[in-house]
C-alpha cells in the first residue's frame, strides 16, 4: 500500500513536469515563463498590469520589463480596454479580445458606434410601425433581408435596441394573445408595439421662462449685477 | 420650511400690494417667525403706530394671524398673556391667485358671485353689509340696480359652495404653552409654525362660532344651516373672508383632470372630474371614492358625456389606475389624487431637464426617475445605448446641478475599482425644484413692475408703450403657469 501510494505520488509530479516542459515557449525565462502563462490562461479577456502583479509578486520594474520583452518576442500584445481607455491590458498574441474589452457589439475600432446605434434604432423603429407586432425574429429577418446594416445585425443588438426603446417609453413588450393585432404571432411569444398613446414631453410652466434654463440663476439677486431688471435673457425673450 | 427665495416672493408680493412700510413688517415675521408687537418694532425700527397699522392691514387680508399665550416675564415667576403674531406664509401666495378664484367662482356660480368674491379678496374681510354697500354703489356707479335680497341669495350661494367663510375668533387663546415649539419658531421656521399651530388655531375659533366640541376638526356640515339662521348671521355683522381651503381643492381638481386629459384624451379628463364630483369621501383630500352608478350619473350630465357606454367608463377608470373596494354601499373605485399630482411634478421636471440639458439627459433622468435603486454608471450607458463618456459627462452636470444623487463604491478585487452609483432623491429634488420656482416666481413679478415703471416713462410714445404692454402680458401669464406648477409642488 505504501508502494502503490508513494508510485502514486511521484507518477503525476513526473507527468506535470513533463507537460510543463513541452508546454514552455521557447526561449523564455522562468519569470517570463509564468507571467506569459498566467496571461494566456486569461484568454480574450486578458489582464492588466496591477492584476499581474497582485498574482504574482514581482517589483515594478522586473515586471515591467519582462512584459516589454514578451511583446517583443511577440508571445503577447498590449489592448485598450473600451471602457477604461486609461487600463492597459495584456493578453496573447494570438488572442481576439473578447466582447467585454472591445466594448460589446457597438463598438467598432475600439469607439462607440453611435451611427450604427442610429441605424438600427431607425430600423427596429420603422419596422414595428409598418408591421405592427411584431418579435425579435421578425426584425433580425427584416433587417438583414434588406441589408440595412453591413454585415446583418445579431440578436443581443436587436435586445438592447429593444430595450433601449422601453426604457424611453417608444415600445410596449407584450405577449401575444393570437387574436386582433396578434393574430400573427403564435401566443404567449414576446412581442413589441409602439406605445398607442405616447405623448410628447410637456412643456412645463419653468422650461418655458429665461429663469428655467438660466446658467447664472444662482448669481440673480433683486439689486445685484445679476438681475431681472437688466437681464438680457428677459430682453431677447421679450424682444426689446 | 420655506426656502430663502419664498420668503423673498411673500414678502415682495405684500410689498408690491400693500406698500414698504407694510412689506417690511410681514417681512419680519416672515423671517423671524412669530413676534410680539414689542419685538416687531424692535427689529423693524418702526414706530409703534406704524407697526399697529401694518399689523392691522396684514390681519385685515388674513396674512397674519393674532393669538395669545401665557409667557413667563422677567424672572419667569409671572405669568402674562402676551399677544403673538405670525405671517400666514400659504395666504401670502394665494394673493397670486386671486383671477384663477374669480374665474372658478364665475364658471360656477356666475358674475354676481364673481364680484361679491371680488369685494372680499380686494378688503380681506367683510360684513355682509359692507360687501352689499360696496356692491350697490358700485352698480349705482354703472348705471344698474340689484336688491339686497338678490345679494343675499348669492352670497348664500357662496357659503353654501364654501367659497366664502366666517373669520375665526380675531386672537385665539393657545393653552397651554408649548415651550420648545415657540423657540423652534423663532429659528426662522415661519412656514414651520403656521402649519403647526395655524390648524390648532383655526380649528379652535370655528370650534367657538358653529358650536363643535372643543378638539374636533372643523366640519364643513356645521356651515350648512338653515337659511332663516343664515339670513339672521348675515344681517348681525360676521365678518367674511375667502375659504382659501376651497379654492385649493378646486385648482387641485382641475389640475388632475387637466392630466388626465392630456394623458389619457377627452374621456379620461370628464370622466375623472365626474368622479371627483361625486366624491364620497371627505376626510382623504388626496383620493376620490365613488360607486358606478354615481360617476356614470354624473358623466351623463357633462357635455360629451351621454355617449359614453359603461364598459367604456370601465375602461378609462382602469386606465386611470383606480382601485376597487368593497362597502356596505356597494362596490366602490378608488383614484389615488397624489398619483396623479406626482405625474404632474415628474413631468415638470422633466421637460425643465429636457430643455435645460437636452434630449440625451432627458432619457438618462427619464431612465433613472423609474429605477427603484441606485443604477452605475456603465450599466447607465449600456441599457440607454448612449456612450459612456457622454453618459458619465450628463450625469456628472445634473449630480452638480441637485438633479441626481451620487455615490461611490469600491469594490475590492485583485485591485481597489471605484463604481459611481446614481439615483434621483425626489425629496431632494422637489425642495430644489420648489426654490427655483419661487426664484423664478419673484424674478418675474419683479420684472413686471419694472416694466410697469418702463411703462408710465414712455406714456409719450405710443409704439414703446405697446411693446411693453405685450412683454408685461406675456410675463403675467408665465407667472399664472408658473403657479399653476408652483402649487403642485406646494399645496396639493
Amino acid at each position: 500500500m505504501a508502494e502503490k501510494s508513494a508510485g502514486k505520488r511521484v507518477l503525476p509530479q513526473k507527468r506535470s513536469r513533463a507537460e510543463s516542459e513541452k508546454d514552455r515557449p521557447p526561449g523564455l525565462n522562468e519569470n517570463e515563463k509564468s507571467i506569459y502563462m498566467l496571461i494566456k490562461s486569461r484568454e480574450g479577456m486578458g489582464i492588466s498590469q496591477p492584476d499581474i502583479r497582485s498574482a504574482i509578486s514581482l517589483d515594478i520594474r522586473t515586471l515591467n520589463k519582462v512584459l516589454d520583452s514578451l511583446q517583443t518576442k511577440q508571445f503577447i500584445k498590449m489592448v485598450n480596454s473600451a471602457r477604461n481607455k486609461r487600463a492597459k491590458i495584456y493578453m496573447d498574441f494570438h488572442c481576439q479580445p473578447s466582447s467585454e474589452l472591445s466594448g460589446g457589439h457597438w463598438f467598432t475600432d475600439g469607439h462607440f458606434d453611435e451611427a450604427l446605434v442610429g441605424a438600427v434604432r431607425h430600423s427596429c423603429l420603422t419596422l414595428i410601425k409598418t408591421l405592427g407586432v411584431v418579435t425579435v425574429d421578425d426584425l433580425i429577418s427584416s433587417i438583414n433581408k434588406r441589408n440595412i446594416v453591413v454585415g446583418g445585425v445579431t440578436r443581443a443588438q436587436i435586445d438592447d435596441i429593444l430595450q433601449s426603446l422601453k426604457v424611453d417609453g417608444v415600445v410596449d413588450e407584450l405577449r401575444s394573445s393570437g387574436i386582433g393585432d396578434f393574430s400573427r404571432v403564435p401566443v404567449g411569444k414576446v412581442c413589441y408595439k409602439i406605445v398607442a398613446d405616447k405623448k410628447q414631453p410637456l412643456v412645463g410652466a419653468m422650461a418655458s421662462i429665461p429663469c428655467g434654463v438660466c446658467p447664472r440663476i444662482t448669481e440673480c439677486t433683486p439689486d445685484g449685477i445679476i438681475s431681472p431688471d437688466t437681464c438680457v435673457y428677459y430682453q431677447n425673450w421679450l424682444g426689446f | 420650511m420655506v426656502s430663502q427665495h419664498g420668503l423673498k416672493l411673500a414678502a415682495r408680493l405684500i410689498t408690491s400690494h400693500f406698500g414698504d412700510l407694510v412689506g417690511k413688517v410681514c417681512e419680519c415675521l416672515l423671517r423671524r417667525g412669530t413676534l410680539s408687537l414689542l419685538e416687531i418694532i424692535r427689529f423693524t425700527e418702526l414706530s409703534s403706530s406704524q407697526v399697529k397699522n401694518s399689523i392691522l392691514v396684514l390681519i385685515q387680508h388674513s396674512c397674519v394671524q393674532a393669538f395669545s399665550i401665557p409667557r413667563p416675564v422677567a424672572s419667569g415667576a409671572e405669568i402674562r398673556t402676551v399677544t403673538q403674531y405670525m405671517a400666514l406664509f400659504d395666504n401670502i401666495l394665494h394673493r397670486l391667485r386671486f383671477s384663477k378664484f374669480l374665474s372658478i367662482v364665475q364658471t360656477d356660480l356666475g358674475l354676481q358671485c364673481r364680484n361679491l368674491l371680488e369685494g372680499l379678496l380686494q378688503h380681506g374681510r367683510l360684513t355682509f353689509e359692507q360687501l352689499a354697500e360696496r356692491e350697490v354703489s358700485k352698480k349705482q356707479f354703472e348705471g344698474s340696480t340689484s336688491s339686497q335680497d338678490s345679494l343675499r341669495v348669492e352670497f348664500d350661494r357662496l357659503v353654501h359652495a364654501r367659497y366664502v367663510e366666517r373669520c375665526p375668533k380675531p386672537e385665539p387663546f393657545v393653552s397651554p404653552p408649548v415651550e420648545d415649539k415657540l423657540t423652534s419658531a423663532r429659528k426662522r421656521g415661519a412656514n414651520l409654525v403656521n402649519i403647526g399651530t395655524d390648524e390648532v388655531l383655526e380649528s379652535k375659533t370655528s370650534d367657538r362660532i358653529s358650536d363643535v366640541p372643543g378638539g374636533h376638526k372643523r366640519k364643513h356640515e356645521a356651515l350648512e344651516i338653515d337659511k332663516e339662521t343664515e339670513a339672521v348671521i348675515v344681517e348681525s355683522g360676521v365678518l367674511w373672508r375667502v375659504n382659501f381651503e376651497k379654492f385649493v381643492q378646486c385648482l387641485k381638481k382641475k389640475a388632475c383632470v387637466a392630466n388626465a386629459r392630456l394623458r389619457l384624451g377627452l374621456d379620461a379628463g370628464i370622466i375623472l372630474e365626474a368622479m371627483i364630483e361625486s366624491n364620497t369621501t371627505q376626510g382623504n383630500k388626496n383620493s376620490v371614492q365613488s360607486s358606478l352608478e354615481n360617476i356614470i350619473e354624473a358623466v351623463r350630465g357633462k357635455p360629451g358625456g351621454i355617449s359614453m357606454t359603461l364598459e367604456h367608463v370601465r375602461v378609462i377608470l382602469e386606465k386611470l389606475g383606480s382601485s376597487l373596494s368593497s362597502e356596505e354601499s356597494g362596490v366602490l373605485y378608488e383614484i389615488d389624487l397624489k398619483a396623479i399630482i406626482r405625474i404632474c411634478q415628474t413631468d415638470e421636471v422633466e421637460a425643465l431637464v429636457l430643455k435645460k440639458y437636452g434630449e440625451v439627459a432627458y432619457r438618462i433622468f427619464r431612465f433613472l426617475a423609474k429605477q427603484a435603486v441606485v443604477q452605475e454608471t456603465d450599466h447607465i450607458s449600456d441599457v440607454t445605448l448612449i456612450e459612456k463618456k457622454i453618459t458619465q459627462g450628463i450625469l456628472v452636470k445634473l449630480w452638480k446641478d441637485d438633479y441626481l444623487e451620487m455615490k461611490k463604491a469600491i469594490a475590492q478585487g485583485s485591485g481597489q475599482t471605484q463604481h459611481f452609483l446614481w439615483s434621483v432623491n425626489w425629496d431632494e429634488l422637489w425642495e430644489h425644484i420648489l426654490d427655483d420656482m419661487y426664484h423664478a416666481a419673484l424674478n418675474l413679478s419683479q420684472k413686471i413692475s419694472h416694466i410697469l415703471e418702463q411703462e408710465q416713462e414712455a406714456l409719450q410714445d405710443k409704439a414703446k408703450r405697446q411693446r411693453l404692454q405685450k412683454g408685461r402680458l406675456t410675463l403675467e401669464f408665465s407667472l399664472l403657469k408658473l403657479d399653476d406648477a408652483l402649487m403642485l409642488f406646494h399645496d396639493f
